[in-house]
């Protein structure tokens, strides 16, 4: 394997999905390829990046006037 | 209340439970439909389509996922639908993000890993909003994948359903955004070098 190929390959890595024959060729690589190493370790982290950035949002709160609006827009729903 | 007094308000369409929902889960959604839109007067719209469905809809909600899971996935569809309704904007081709290979199979630039740890780097607000403008910049493709299923943590299946394109498709997305991304994020973060 390449470094070419080793790239195609970095998802199922990190979703520890490889084959079994896949997985020892990549690491094999892994171990003596530096660089291979470091973009494995910034791909991880790219993921991890993005979830951390994401979770502060997750905690904003509802702004009255949408909390209204959507109140407002659900009583003229007709009921059964 | 808890979810079993609240499932069964929602299945009778009670007014206060609603209420209470809309207060509970309502900033939790508000923020997927800002991730998706990045507009605040769509995704305040988003929000509200997304209850509208869910009262129109809420017998088919039957307890058997967490009401928030349900809603989740509400306003996920609601965002895109908003989404799919916008005048598409050209895209910029993935490939300029994504990295390159010497003819012999080596990349064509050097990587080091980043010097902090991500979670450190990533408790400073500035660089916190330097990542979440850099996914807004990703190609619309590739950005609603990594979203659906890096951020909002639906599976390849679900997602494949939401965009309506195969699993295989989506995994391509995901993993071509990953390496887009990095390369966005990578000159902000210590110790990159490229």
């Amino acid at each position: 394997m390449n470094c070419r190929e080793i790239s195609q390959f970095l998802m199922e890595y990190v979703g520890d999905t490889l084959e079994r024959d896949v997985h020892d060729s990549f690491e094999s690589h892994l171990t003596a390829c530096h660089n291979c190493h470091a973009y494995l370790a910034q791909y991880r982290d790219t993921i991890l990046a993005g979830q951390l950035a994401c979770k502060d949002d997750d905690c904003s709160e509802v702004p009255e006037e949408l909390v209204q609006a959507v109140l407002t827009a659900l009583s003229k729903e007709p009921r059964s | 209340m808890d979810e079993a007094a609240l499932t069964e308000g929602l299945r009778a369409g009670d007014d206060k439970v609603f209420e209470t929902l809309v207060r509970t889960y309502g900033g939790r959604m508000l923020a997927v439909a800002r991730r998706v839109l990045h507009n605040e007067e769509d995704a305040r719209d988003a929000v509200q389509d997304a209850f509208i469905n869910a009262f129109r809809y809420r017998e088919s909600f039957k307890g058997d996922a967490l009401i928030s899971t349900w809603l989740h996935s509400i306003v996920i569809n609601s965002a895109l639908m908003r989404l799919r309704a916008r005048t598409r904007k050209a895209e910029e081709a993935i490939e300029n993000y994504l990295p390159r290979f010497l003819p012999d199979g080596h990349y064509a630039e050097s990587f080091a890993s980043w010097t902090e740890p991500v979670d450190v780097s990533l408790s400073r607000k500035e660089t916190s909003e330097m990542v979440r403008r850099a996914i807004e910049e990703l190609p619309e493709t590739y950005r609603t994948v990594v979203l659906l299923r890096d951020i909002e943590g639906l599976s390849t299946e679900e997602t494949a359903q939401i965009v309506n394109t195969t699993p295989n498709a989506v995994k391509i997305r995901l993993h071509r955004g990953r390496m887009a991304l990095r390369t966005l994020i990578a000159p902000h973060l210590a110790g990159a070098t490229s």
